[in-house]
């Protein structure tokens, strides 16, 4: 008598073999299952106990394996048996052996009544996960144990989502004639959202689409129900990547012009909303079936409007190339004109012009109500196309003369919060700074607040921080690269601050280095000002360069209070604080502070009368310079940068500022240390209110790093808007760099400062279009982008800004192409093309250097055509 | 959050669909003018506009299914449908909660009967949107919403069921998107041209963040930064829906709260106008925020004072496409100041909606067990949770120090005015500074000050 199946069975378990326990489960009386059924979970935990790394570890598989066919064999309930085997803990990867393995788990269930099977493969499959199903790794093993199962015990499919997509996922499309499931299945593959991926991820779904058309072809299935498939499936609509699939398999069924007319309702509801590749297919074979005649009249115009309409070029080229070639063939003059007017409110005048063109070869043939149509509508093309339609059709009015757009004026400074007002308050901006990536209006706002109340009334200050502070304390005990700290952690300062008033004797950090400071002079001035105030908190009453405006600026009548009180108390205000308050002064200080200050004592408190007597700081000379350490675009050792040469008398601790790049010159360093992107850039034009050109200096090594990434140069150029002092090359070339960002989000930074400028009269329009044409040349900035984000303030009502700009880029460029250093970049014709709209709408007539060669080079570019647009407009009198 | 999720289950007599060319929508549980039924019948006729009807239920559908935050595929959600007597309104949130969209279909765009005023959901399937999407032209189309009590019963067999795991922060983003929205008002309408222009012009689907849409010529021009009179565009690619139907578009209009210089993200709302109908969308202030946590109702729940008279106007109430605010405070007997306050706290209860165009209230009612769900808000449970602990001690007239357990948050009331805004020093007020509502400390603080008022009154 050999021993009982049950002891085989479970030696062979716990060796992993999974042959041998899909032999013997069937084998096991009814009893002995039971007794396998219950003692499963016990026996899985056994093994995971002794092999650590079981549920992962690959060379468990075979265990997994080997534990599902045991479950599949002993569990009694059809629900605790799907359970089990899809346990997360049983899981094995896909492999090549898996579709064998899972027939043994299906052969171990031999013994179980078919129902008991069928109701196991029910319950699988509502455990089966649509995403996970659809993924390349996900759970193969359960979807064929579920469709083994299903086949074996006679039931058809399950209905499940999931199941459906597991068999596209799961099935080799070689084998697809073979499939029990394939009729069932079929028409699954156009009713589930996410299977056009799974069908289109291998070999762009080339293997599916061969086999289906293959079966096809033999009569293994209904061609027309793929074809109604698919245009059903469109019909649903999605994304491109979802409908990829379905335009293929669409095309390799190569529809007739006769299957085309009948489906003709559903490809006309395709063309005007489907995504740009679905529209494409549908115009095809719409274009097919009117080569049939199969267009009537309501037909025609819904495909030419629905088309015309469409946002892409591309498609509505192709239409306008459809109707102009059939308009005879078809006798559909009439209907073809009264079509073309949606083409004329395209925005790209090339479109435009072609539909013009369409409408001009087809005038003889028209009735007087299509000429009549075309004549009203093209009263708002421009006048160039309204003239060429006038002398086809006869007189056009010209459109009212719209009001001309104005500049709106520029919004007022936003108004900075008050003062903190009480010790609770300090407590709650000081839990803000904590947790959020404060502003320098914030962190300025809190230092302030401590200084002020930790002068006041430090025990108040210190019960409340010193919950803040204590528990930190002793990070603050190495030596410290300010400049990385800064750039982590602005609240550092705040609570250097606070730490100071919490434990007065607690020892102050060292200031090891500063990283990045050759380029970065502010950052070094911002951070040793920081640490000043952080040091001198509890020890001054007031800090002095706290600004009053959200430019930066500081009010003087308060700066004078602040010295009084400073004096009142005998303190001594620190350097930098003293200057950066001296630096926020406005341009122009009234008499009143400047009388006031007369009567301050201090060496400090005379320094201040003197500026308020004085003036600020003589404008340094601000001149741009091309490194050309080019190796790439966004290359940080390329670019526009700016040299600062100090005019007059610079005090000590702010020369750096003023004489950039300090003690040394750009050409000696375009080769060494590049400027890191500072990440506080936008902090930095508050620091400089009354010297927009320095500021803008400053910020334009850190600019050349970031086109392509978004790091708040919309604020940091807004913050140079706001600013005041003469704005010139500098700040041109740094409103260039933000007008060709890749970030929609910052390139409209850039066009709210450049209206700022813009509106405030204060624009250096030609600098900006001089440096976007270098940019240009470099390979640095893209006309694309710069044209969109000109064209925003153009229509905005910076028409004659706008038009200085591009007539100061376009020379650059012009040359550039001559001397054959770039090819024509993409985007230039619009370029042109935004140059002549807004020397049209401000009747510019200022010549162009280069243009004329560029119209003489010839041809029917775009390029040239553009060119000889805005020549003739500049040279008509 | 275990158990939060209510599984609601709709059961329709049949699924929505083209049957010749009578477009079928079917109905589920609700409540009309006649009380609760089953599968309520509420329109039959024609769509004199068909094609941008069918195109705009599609969209409606298309915002239903879409997760904006962290995209992924998800289950269709069905539409709520509101028949006003004059109009039907379908109504929807994206499944991540933060873009809520209406379609009103208007009287000039529907040509036939209406049987009963009321609320309930309608089916939304894959062969709908098929039909739908083969509506064009001038094709005619028949609707018809719900079915005649004969015709549902002698169907057999093609009772549809959905079990939808519907999570109460759905619910919840109703009330909140009604007490937001009927603090906006109109700041910007474009004609067709200008409305085509600039939805064509906006940042893809990748969205930038938070966008302002600002005045400028005849159009609006996307800016980086708030200006007064602008309107936020906080993920402007949730506006995409629009998109197809840009060529039925008359105008465009946006509303949203007034704003000012240095303002953060705020919800705004943008409406398509087409023939005959509204299609409107509504952005939460970012696009990771649902509407449902955005605590604009909790102000007004965590007072008692306006429930009696709520529950007065809310009985008065029958499916009106406006509330006349003065005709229900004559029939009410209640002053025009009470009836307000009154209609506010029934919108905190989702019982009406706020429409922006014509800036007044209609009357629907969720079919979900809204008010149970409402109670539940997490936020006041807890708030009302630490006040039952004792956990908050006020340190001086307006400040008060909550303790849960490690550092206590302060929660500060500015100005000392009795309804002025409070502020806390917790993680979560950190973050969001009044911008979703007030924290569990703050109103618990409040909860705890009203009580200490109304004891010494």
């Amino acid at each position: 008598m050999s021993a009982p199946v049950l002891e085989m069975l479970l030696k062979q378990l716990d060796g992993g073999n999974l042959r041998m326990v899909a032999a013997l489960a069937p084998r096991l009386t009814d009893a002995e299952r039971r007794r396998l059924g219950e003692d499963l979970p016990g026996l899985l935990r056994d093994v995971q106990d002794r092999q650590p790394g079981f549920s992962w570890s690959w060379s468990m598989e075979r265990h997994k394996w080997a534990f599902m066919a045991a479950g599949a064999g002993g569990i009694g309930g059809a629900a605790a048996a799907a359970a089990w085997l899809t346990r997360r803990d049983l899981r094995v990867p896909s492999s090549d052996g898996e579709p064998a393995h899972a027939l043994r788990v299906v052969a171990a269930a031999a013994g179980r009544p078919a129902a008991w099977r069928a109701e196991v493969a029910r319950r699988l499959a509502g455990r089966l996960a649509v995403a996970d199903q659809a993924d390349p790794h996900g759970n193969a093993a359960a979807w064929r144990i579920c469709a083994l199962l299903s086949a074996d015990a006679g039931a058809g499919p399950p209905d499940d989502d999931a199941f459906a997509v597991g068999w596209a996922n799961w099935t080799d499309p070689e084998e697809l004639a073979g499939d029990p499931f394939l009729g069932a299945m079929l028409p699954r593959l156009f009713e589930i959202e996410i299977i056009g991926r799974v069908l289109g991820g291998t070999y762009q779904g080339r293997p599916w689409i061969d086999a289906l058309t293959a079966l096809a072809r033999a009569g293994g299935i209904d061609r027309t129900a793929l074809l109604d498939g698919c245009l059903r499936r469109l019909l649903r609509g999605g994304d491109l990547a979802d409908l990829r699939w379905y335009v293929r398999l669409h095309e390799a069924l190569a529809v007739t012009p006769e299957e085309a007319a009948e489906r003709l309702r559903d490809y006309l509801r395709l063309l005007p909303a489907a995504p740009a590749g679905v529209a494409e297919l549908a115009l095809t074979e719409v274009r097919r079936a009117d080569r049939l005649g199969a267009l009537d009249g309501a037909a025609f115009a819904e495909a030419a409007e629905a088309l015309l309409f469409r946002p892409e070029k591309k498609l509505v080229r192709a239409a306008l190339i459809w109707l102009g070639g059939s308009a005879r063939e078809r006798s559909r003059v009439d209907a073809t004109l009264a079509a073309l007017p949606v083409a004329f409110g395209c925005e790209a005048h090339a479109l435009q012009e072609r539909a013009v063109e369409v409408a001009v070869k087809h005038a003889a043939e028209a009735g007087e109500k299509a000429r009549q149509a075309v004549r009203e509508a093209a009263a708002a093309l421009p006048a160039d196309l309204r003239a060429w339609v006038a002398a086809a059709f006869g007189d056009v009015e010209a459109p009212e003369p719209a009001a001309p757009v104005v500049l709106a004026p520029p919004p007022p400074p936003a108004l900075l919060p008050g003062p903190i007002s009480s010790i609770a308050e300090l407590a709650e901006q000081f839990a803000v700074l904590e947790r959020t990536d404060p502003s320098w209006q914030d962190v300025e706002r809190v230092l302030a607040g401590i200084v002020e109340f930790g002068y006041r009334d430090p025990d108040g200050v210190r019960a409340a921080l010193g919950p803040f502070v204590e528990d930190e304390s002793d990070i603050w005990n190495q030596p410290v690269d300010f400049g990385w700290y800064f750039a982590a952690w602005p609240a550092v300062w705040p609570k250097l601050a606070a730490r100071a008033i919490v434990e007065p004797d607690a020892p102050f950090p060292r200031v090891d280095r500063v990283t990045g400071s050759f380029h970065a002079p502010l950052r070094r001035f911002l951070l040793l000002r920081m640490r000043e105030i952080a040091a001198l908190a509890g020890r001054v009453p007031v800090v002095l360069g706290t600004p009053t405006s959200s430019t930066g600026h500081i009010d003087p009548d308060e700066l004078v209070s602040r010295m009084e009180r400073v004096e009142a108390a005998g303190a001594d205000p620190g350097p930098f604080d003293l200057q950066q308050a001296l630096l926020r002064l406005p341009r122009e200080a009234g008499a009143d502070a400047a009388a006031r200050a007369r009567r301050l004592a201090s060496p400090a408190g005379r320094e201040l009368a003197d500026r308020l007597a004085g003036g600020p700081v003589p404008d340094p000379a601000v001149e741009c310079v091309l490194l050309q350490g080019a190796r790439s675009a966004g290359d940080a050792g390329s670019g526009l940068v700016a040299t600062v040469t100090p005019r007059g008398e610079v005090p000590d601790p702010v020369a750096p500022l003023f004489a950039f790049p300090w003690g040394s010159s750009w050409q000696s360093h375009s080769e060494g240390e590049h400027p890191q992107a500072a990440p506080e850039i936008h902090w930095w034009p508050a620091m400089l209110p009354s010297h927009t050109e320095t500021a803008a200096a400053h910020l334009l090594p850190h600019l050349a790093p970031l086109v392509e990434a978004d790091h708040e140069q919309g604020a940091a150029l807004l913050g140079l808007a706001e600013a005041d002092g003469p704005a010139g090359a500098a700040a041109g070339a740094a409103l260039a760099y933000g007008l060709t960002v890749k970030s929609a989000r910052q390139r409209a930074g850039a066009v709210d400062a450049l209206l700022h400028m813009a509106a405030r009269g204060r624009l250096p329009a030609a600098e900006l279009g001089a440096a976007v044409g270098t940019l240009t040349e470099h390979r640095i900035a893209k006309p694309a982008r710069v044209t969109g984000a000109l064209a925003e303030a153009a229509g905005a009502g910076a028409d004659a800004q706008v038009w200085t700009a591009v007539a100061a880029a376009l020379p650059v460029i012009f040359a550039a192409i001559a001397e054959q250093k770039i090819k024509p970049p993409a985007g230039l014709p619009d370029l042109i093309a935004l140059g002549t709209r807004t020397a049209e709408a401000t009747g510019a007539r200022d010549g162009v250097p280069g243009l004329a060669e560029t119209v003489g080079r010839g041809g029917s570019s775009r390029l040239v055509k553009e060119a000889a647009r805005l020549y003739a407009h500049l040279t008509r009198w | 959050m275990a158990g939060i999720g209510t599984a609601q289950a709709y059961t329709y007599p049949r699924p929505s669909g083209l049957a010749g060319d009578v477009l079928g929508l079917s109905t589920s549980g609700g409540t009309t003018t006649a009380g609760p039924r089953d599968h309520p019948y509420f329109f039959s006729g024609l769509l004199t506009r068909a094609a941008p009807a069918a195109a705009a239920l599609l969209a409606l559908a298309d915002v239903a299914q879409t997760r904006y935050h962290r995209p992924r595929p998800t289950a269709f959600r069905d539409p709520v449908v509101t028949c006003n007597g004059d109009r039907l309104r379908l109504e929807s949130f994206s499944a991540c909660c933060g873009v809520y969209a209406r379609l009103d279909v208007l009287e000039q765009a529907l040509d036939g009967e209406v049987h009963e005023r009321g609320t309930t959901n309608v089916d939304v399937n894959g062969p709908l949107r098929e039909a739908l999407a083969r509506v064009g032209g001038d094709d005619p189309l028949h609707l018809a919403v719900g079915a005649e009590e004969l015709a549902v019963t002698t169907l057999d067999g093609a009772v549809v069921e959905k079990k939808v795991p519907l999570p109460e922060r759905w619910l919840r983003g109703f009330a909140e998107v009604q007490v937001i929205t009927s603090g906006f008002d109109p700041r910007a309408e474009l004609g067709a041209a200008e409305a085509v222009r600039f939805v064509r012009g906006l940042p893809g689907a990748r969205s930038p963040g938070t966008l302002w849409a600002v005045p400028a010529g005849r159009g609006l021009r996307v800016a980086a930064r708030p200006v007064p009179g602008a309107v936020c565009l906080p993920g402007p690619g949730r506006l995409r829906t629009m998109l197809p139907l840009l060529r039925f578009a008359r105008a465009l209009r946006a509303y949203g709260p007034a704003v000012r210089a240095g303002n953060g993200p705020v919800a705004s709302a943008w409406e398509l106008e087409l023939p005959g109908m509204r299609y409107v969308l509504v952005l939460s202030p970012e696009p990771h925020r649902g509407f449902s946590g955005e605590g604009a109702v909790l102000d007004a729940l965590a007072t008692d004072e306006a429930a009696d008279d709520a529950e007065l106007v809310g009985a008065l109430l029958s499916f009106e496409p406006r509330v006349e605010p003065d005709l229900i405070a004559e029939r009410a007997g209640l002053g025009l100041a009470r009836t307000r306050a009154a209609l506010t706290q029934l919108g905190t209860a989702g019982r009406v909606g706020y429409d922006t165009a014509e800036a007044g209230f209609f009357h629907r009612e969720l079919p979900y067990d809204a008010e149970r769900v409402l109670a539940m808000n997490p936020r006041l449970r807890n708030a009302r949770t630490l006040v039952d602990e004792g956990r908050v001690t006020f340190t001086g007239p307006d400040v008060a120090a909550v303790d849960t357990g490690g550092r206590p948050w302060q929660v500060r009331f500015a100005g000392g005015s009795p309804d002025g805004t409070a502020s806390c020093t917790c993680p979560w007020w950190v973050d969001h500074r009044g911008g979703r509502g007030p924290c569990k400390h703050v109103l618990a603080a409040r909860i705890v000050r009203d009580a200490a008022k109304e004891s010494a009154r």
